[in-house]
C-alpha cells in the first residue's frame, strides 16, 4: 500500500492513466514513474480494478437497508438506559421483536422488555389494538402467568414490560433429557391452569408453544406472550414461505413457528380458546412421547398433517400413566374443535385425573387416597429436589477464559481483546469459588487450533477440562467498540448467557467488573464479602493509566528487546499517571529483571535490577495482597539477592494469595530446586503444569526437576514429550540433550546438543563443550571456548558458560577462576550449582565448598 | 419520547462530534425511516429498486413537518440516515455471517431472511472492514462511499453534504471504486 505522502501522487496519475486510452496507459505510467516501479504497479492495479469492476457498489445498498428497517431488526441494545430501564442483556428474539433483560431503576426490580418492532406502530389502530390487548393481558394476575406490566413509548422505543422469569423454556427442557412422568404431569397442569385464567377473561395465547413456556428452577412454569402473538403477522410470513422454494435454509425456523399450530390456524379461521387447547395438545405429545405428532419434512407438509393426518403413534408402547396422558392429549388434538375439551378447566380435570404412579394405576376405590398422599410424596420429592438443587452447589467451579477475538479488522486494538482476556482471568481468579485455567494454558490451546474464534467453545471446555468457557470477541458496530461476549457450558455446549459490551477505554474497568460479576451471576457463584471486596478493589482508577497497562502487557507478551522496551515505557507512563497502580509497579519490576536477558550488553545488569527492586518494593507497599507484586519481589530475592529464606516467604505468601498462580508456582519450584529440595520441587512443580497444562515451559520445569533429581530418564520422557509437540522447544533440547548426557548416552546426547547449537549456539554452548571436553574432543570444546572468547563487547561475559566447558576439559583450576568471576558478577544462572550435575566433579573440592558457603547453598 | 428541543439539541452535539448524540439520533430517524419503508416496502418485488431515496425523502419531511426539528438542510439529514444505513446493514449481515458459521439458531422471520444472501453479507463485511481502512488513508473518500452506496446520495448531494464541487465527488469516487474493490479482491 502507498505511504501517505504517495496517495496523492497515485491518484492524480490513477485519474490520468484513467482518461486515456487502455493502449496508451502502459506507456504513459512507465514515463511518469520514471523508474519507480512500486508506484506504477500500484497506479497500474487500481486501474485495472476499476476498469475490471464498473458496476461495483453502483447500485446503492439503500433499499436493502430499508428492507432491513421495515423487518424491525435493531442493533443490541444492551448497555444503553431508556427511560428508567436500564438494559442488561439480550434474552432472545421472537417474532415481535428483541427481547431485553433490564433493571426497573425506579421500582428496582428486574423486568423483561419486549422491543416491538416498529410495524406495530404503523396506525393508530393497530397502536390502539396493542395497547388494548396489553391492557387485558396486564390484568391477568396468575402465578403460571409471565406478568404483564405495561406497555411503554419512551426515546424512541415501543416496548413490552414484562415479568422476568428466569430458568429454562420447556423447550430446552425437553430437548436436554425425556421429561419424567411426574414433571410432565406437573407442568402440564400449570400450563392448564395459565390457560384457564386467561381463557376466563377473554385472552387467547394464539401461540402455545415449547419455547414460550418458562420453567423457573423452583419448578414453576409460566406462560409467556399472551395474547401477542396476534399482532405477529405470522399468516403473512407463512405465504412467503410457502411461495419462495429457495427458503429451505430458514425451514427450520419456521418450523419452530408452525409446528404448534391448530388446523383453524393454518386454514386462517377465527381462533378461540379452543385452539389453545390444540396448541398445547401438542406440547403435551411431545413432552410424553419424545416427538412432535405432526413432525414432517418441510413447512408444506407440517401444515398438511396438521389438517390431516392422526398424530403419529410414539416410538415405543406406553403404558400407566404416560398412556393416560397420550389420551389427555389426542382428545386436545380432535381437528374439529368441538370435540375437543371445550374449556382449559376440563383438561385440567383430565389431567387430575392421570393416576401419578404406574403401578398403582388399576387399584378403583384406594385411587382417591393414594392420589392424595401420592400428590404429598410427589410434592415432598419436588421440594426435596429443589432443596438439594439449592444446596448441592460444587464448591469450585472450573473455569477457562478463552482468548478474546479481534473481529474489528484493527490490529491496533490487539492491546484490548489480548487486555481484556487476561484482566478477565485475573478479575475471575479473584473469586474463590471459581478455577480459572491460566491464561497460558488456555492461548496455547487456542493457537494450536488456529488463533481466537477458531474452535468450538464447548469442545474447548472438555479438552481444557473446564466446566464452562467464557468466549468473545470484539468487534466494530458503527463508531463503537463492542465486546460480545458469552459463556458456554461444557456439556451440550449451552449458552448460560451471552452479553454485548461497549469497550470504551475509559470505562474498561466498570466492564470488567460488570462482566465479572455476570459470569459470577450466571454460574450461580455467591459472592461473599470477601470476594466482594476484591471486586470493589479496582487496580487503578485512572483509565488511561489502565489502558496503558494493557499496552504494556501486550508488548510483555512479546518478548523481544523492542517490544519489552515499549512495554517498560508503557508501564512507567502508567504508574507516572496512577503513582498507586500496584499491578503496574509489578508488571514494571517484572520487565526489568527480563530486560537484560534479551537486551545483551546493552543495559547493566545492576542498574536494571535495581530498578526492578524498587519497583516490586513499591507494589508489596501499596498492595501487600497482590500476589503478582510478592511473585516480583520473590524473583529478584531468588535471582539476584540470593536470599532463599526471603525469596521462599514471598511465593509463599503469592501462592497463598492466589492459590492458581502459575507464576508464582513456577518461581517456587525453582527456588525448591536449587536449594536441593528435590521432593518438594517436584510436587510444586507438578502442580505448576496442572496450571499451566499446554504450556512447554511448565512441562519443561517438570522435566528441569527431574534432572536436578537425578531422575534422568524421567527427564527424557517428559523432553521427548514436549519436542514431540514443540521441536524447535530450545530449553526442551538443552535438558534433553543433558539428561542423555548423565545416562550415559553420549552419541544421542552430543547429536541434540549440536541440533541447539544450530539453533542458539550461545545457549548451547556451555553443555556442548562440556560433553565435547568429555568425550575427549578436546579440540571442538576448545573451538567453543574460542567461539566465546570471539563474542562482542558486550554480551554477557559468559563466565560461567566457560567454567562448565573448562569442567568438562578437567580444568579445574580455570574452572573455579571463572566461577569466582560469575559469583563476583552475580551471574544469576550460577544458583543452580548445589544441583546442577555438570558441578559433580568440583563438589570434594574445598573451593566450591566456600563458594557454596557464601551463596548460603 | 424525546421533544423537538431535545433533538435539536443532539443534532447540535452531533454535528460538534459527539458520538453519543449520534446514538440518540439513531432511534428517531430509524423509525421515521421506518414508518415509511414497512409501508412501501412490504408491496415491493425483490430485486425491483424502487426509488428509495424518495423514501428517506419522506421520512425527512415528516420529521420536519411532525417534530418542527431544526434540521440544517436535507444533505444533513441524508448525512445520518447513510450512517443509519451503514450500521444496520452492517450488524444484520453480521449476524447472518455468524448464523452461517454455526452459531445458535436465531428465531428469524422468514421475509428478513430472504433479504440477504450468504455471499452478500460477507461482501458488505468486507466493503465495511475496507472502508475502515480506506478511512484512515483518505477519510473523505471513505465518506463519499457511505453517502453514495449507503445512503444512496446522488453526487450532487453527496457534494453538498461534504462542501465539495461535484467534480470532487466524482474523482473520490472512482478513485475509492477501484481501491476498495483491490482491496477486497485481495482479501478474498
Amino acid at each position: 500500500m502507498a505511504s501517505n505522502g504517495d496517495w496523492a501522487r497515485v491518484e492524480e496519475l490513477f485519474h490520468e492513466a484513467l482518461q486515456l486510452d487502455a493502449a496508451e496507459r502502459g506507456d504513459y505510467l512507465r514515463r511518469a514513474c520514471s523508474g519507480d516501479e512500486t508506484l506504477r504497479r500500484e497506479v497500474e492495479s487500481l486501474v485495472t480494478s476499476y476498469e475490471s469492476q464498473q458496476s461495483f457498489i453502483e447500485r446503492p445498498a439503500l433499499s436493502l437497508g430499508m428492507k432491513v428497517i421495515s423487518e424491525g431488526r435493531r442493533e443490541s441494545l444492551a448497555g444503553r438506559t431508556i427511560g428508567h430501564y436500564k438494559i442488561l442483556r439480550p434474552l432472545g428474539r421472537g417474532g415481535m421483536g428483541e427481547v431485553y433483560l433490564a433493571e426497573d431503576t425506579r421500582l428496582e426490580r428486574e423486568v423483561a422488555l419486549k422491543f416491538l418492532a416498529n410495524r406495530f406502530f404503523d396506525d393508530e389502530w393497530a397502536r390502539e389494538q396493542l395497547t388494548k390487548e396489553a391492557r387485558a393481558v396486564a390484568k391477568l394476575q396468575h402465578e403460571n402467568i409471565c406478568a404483564v406490566h405495561g406497555i411503554e413509548e419512551l426515546g424512541g422505543h415501543d416496548f413490552i414490560v414484562m415479568q422476568y422469569a428466569e430458568g429454562e423454556t420447556l423447550g430446552e427442557l425437553m430437548r436436554r433429557a425425556p421429561l419424567p412422568t411426574g414433571r410432565a404431569i406437573d407442568l402440564a397442569e400449570q400450563m392448564a391452569k395459565a390457560l384457564a385464567a386467561a381463557h376466563a377473561r377473554g385472552v387467547v395465547h394464539r401461540d402455545i408453544k415449547p419455547h414460550n413456556v418458562v420453567v423457573t428452577p423452583e419448578g414453576q412454569a409460566k406462560v409467556l406472550d399472551f395474547g401477542l402473538a396476534k399482532f405477529v403477522r405470522r399468516e403473512e410470513e407463512l405465504a412467503g414461505a410457502l411461495a419462495d422454494p429457495s427458503q429451505t435454509s430458514t425451514a427450520g425456523l419456521v418450523i419452530g413457528t408452525v409446528a404448534y399450530m391448530s388446523p383453524e390456524q393454518v386454514r386462517a379461521e377465527e381462533v378461540d380458546a379452543r385452539t389453545d387447547i390444540f396448541s398445547f395438545g401438542i406440547v403435551l405429545y411431545e413432552m410424553v412421547c419424545g416427538a412432535n405428532p405432526f413432525a414432517r419434512e418441510g413447512v408444506e407438509e407440517i401444515l398438511r398433517a396438521i389438517k390431516e393426518d392422526e398424530p403419529a403413534p410414539p416410538a415405543e408402547h406406553l403404558t400407566g400413566a404416560r398412556e393416560a396422558l397420550r389420551r389427555v392429549a389426542l382428545r386436545c388434538l380432535e381437528k374439529e374443535r368441538g370435540r375437543r375439551f371445550q374449556t382449559a378447566g376440563q383438561l385440567l380435570e383430565a389431567l387430575r385425573e392421570v393416576p401419578r404412579a404406574d403401578e398403582r394405576a388399576s387399584a378403583p376405590g384406594l385411587v382417591g387416597r393414594r392420589k392424595f398422599v401420592l400428590a404429598v410424596v410427589a410434592l415432598l420429592l419436588v421440594a426435596c429436589a429443589t432443596l438439594a438443587f439449592y444446596f448441592r452447589r460444587p464448591t469450585t467451579h472450573a473455569l477457562a477464559v478463552m482468548p478474546f477475538a479481534n473481529e474489528t479488522g484493527d490490529e491496533g486494538v490487539d492491546y484490548l481483546s489480548e487486555g481484556l482476556t487476561q484482566n478477565m482471568t485475573r478479575e475471575l481468579g479473584q473469586l474463590s469459588e471459581l478455577r480459572v485455567r491460566p491464561p497460558h494454558a488456555v492461548a496455547e490451546y487456542s493457537r494450536e487450533r488456529g488463533g481466537a474464534g477458531n474452535f468450538d467453545a464447548a469442545q474447548a471446555a472438555r479438552d481444557l477440562g473446564v466446566e464452562s468457557v467464557l468466549v468473545g470477541k470484539l468487534v466494530r458496530r458503527g463508531d463503537a467498540l463492542m465486546l460480545d461476549v458469552a459463556l458456554v457450558k461444557a456439556d451440550a455446549g449451552t449458552w448460560l448467557w451471552e452479553q454485548s459490551f461497549a469497550v470504551r477505554t475509559a470505562e474498561v474497568l466498570t466492564l470488567q467488573e460488570q462482566l465479572t460479576r455476570q459470569v459470577a451471576e450466571a454460574l450461580r457463584l455467591s459472592l461473599p464479602g470477601d470476594d466482594a471486596q476484591k471486586l470493589a478493589r479496582r487496580p487503578t482508577d485512572n483509565p488511561e493509566a489502565l489502558r496503558l497497562y494493557m499496552l504494556g502487557q501486550y508488548y510483555w507478551t512479546r518478548r523481544d528487546q523492542t517490544n519489552i522496551r515499549t512495554a517498560i515505557a508503557n508501564f512507567e507512563r502508567a504508574v507516572e499517571l496512577d503513582p498507586l497502580f500496584a499491578q503496574a509497579h509489578a508488571a514494571l519490576a517484572d520487565s526489568y529483571v527480563f530486560l537484560p536477558t534479551v537486551a545483551f550488553g546493552t543495559e547493566r545488569t545492576s542498574d536494571m535490577i535495581a530498578k526492578a527492586r524498587a519497583a516490586a518494593k513499591r507494589a508489596v507497599e501499596i498492595d501487600n495482597l497482590l500476589c503478582e507484586a510478592h511473585t516480583s519481589l520473590g524473583v529478584i530475592m531468588l535471582r539476584y539477592d540470593w536470599d532463599w529464606t526471603g525469596a521462599e516467604a514471598e511465593f509463599r505468601k503469592a501462592i497463598e494469595l492466589k492459590p492458581d498462580s502459575a507464576p508464582a508456582h513456577y518461581w517456587y519450584s525453582q527456588l525448591l530446586m536449587i536449594t536441593g529440595r528435590a521432593d518438594e520441587s517436584l510436587r510444586v512443580s507438578e502442580t505448576h503444569r496442572t496450571l499451566d497444562p499446554f504450556s512447554p515451559p511448565a512441562a519443561l520445569n517438570v522435566a528441569r526437576a527431574h534432572y536436578f533429581a537425578r531422575e534422568y530418564g524421567r527427564a527424557v520422557e517428559v523432553c521427548r514429550e514436549v519436542l514431540a509437540k514443540h521441536p524447535d522447544s530450545e530449553s526442551g533440547l538443552y535438558i534433553l540433550g543433558l539428561a542423555l548426557w548423565h545416562q550415559g548416552r553420549g552419541r544421542e546426547a552430543v547429536e541434540t546438543l549440536e541440533r541447539l547449537h544450530a539453533k542458539n549456539p550461545l545457549y548451547a554452548s556451555a553443555a556442548l563443550g562440556h560433553v565435547y571436553g568429555r568425550s575427549g574432543r578436546t579440540n571442538d570444546a576448545l573451538a567453543v571456548l574460542a567461539w566465546l572468547d570471539r563474542q562482542p563487547e558486550g554480551q554477557p561475559v559468559p563466565a560461567l558458560e566457560r567454567a562448565i566447558i573448562y569442567i568438562g576439559l578437567g580444568d579445574m583450576d580455570k574452572a573455579f577462576a571463572h566461577l569466582e568471576k560469575a559469583y563476583a558478577e552475580r551471574f544469576s544462572s550460577l544458583i543452580s550449582i548445589k544441583v546442577e550435575p555438570l558441578f559433580d566433579d568440583l563438589r570434594a573440592d574445598p573451593r566450591f565448598l566456600d563458594l557454596a558457603r557464601r551463596m548460603d547453598l | 419520547m424525546s421533544s423537538p428541543s431535545d433533538i435539536t439539541g443532539l443534532l447540535h452535539a452531533w454535528r460538534g462530534g459527539d458520538a453519543a448524540a449520534l446514538d440518540e439520533l439513531m432511534p428517531l430517524v430509524e423509525r421515521e425511516l421506518h414508518r415509511i419503508a414497512s409501508r412501501y416496502m412490504g408491496h415491493e418485488s425483490p430485486g425491483h429498486t424502487l426509488q428509495t431515496t424518495a423514501l428517506v425523502n419522506e421520512a425527512y419531511l415528516r420529521l420536519i413537518r411532525q417534530r418542527n426539528v431544526e434540521w440544517q438542510n436535507r444533505a444533513h439529514f441524508f448525512a445520518i440516515a447513510a450512517q443509519i444505513m451503514r450500521r444496520i446493514l452492517l450488524n444484520y449481515a453480521r449476524d447472518q455471517h455468524r448464523e452461517k458459521r454455526g452459531g445458535r439458531a436465531v428465531q428469524v422471520s422468514l421475509s428478513e431472511a430472504c433479504v440477504m444472501t450468504a455471499e452478500r453479507s460477507s461482501g458488505l463485511l468486507a466493503l465495511d472492514a475496507a472502508l475502515n481502512r480506506l478511512e484512515e488513508l483518505d477519510a473523505r473518500k471513505s465518506r463519499v462511499v457511505e453517502l453514495r452506496f449507503f445512503g444512496g446520495l446522488s453526487v450532487e448531494e453527496t457534494a453538498e453534504v461534504l462542501e465539495v464541487a461535484p467534480v470532487t465527488v466524482m474523482r473520490d469516487w472512482r478513485m475509492a471504486k477501484a481501491w476498495l474493490a483491490r482491496e477486497i479482491g485481495d482479501g478474498k
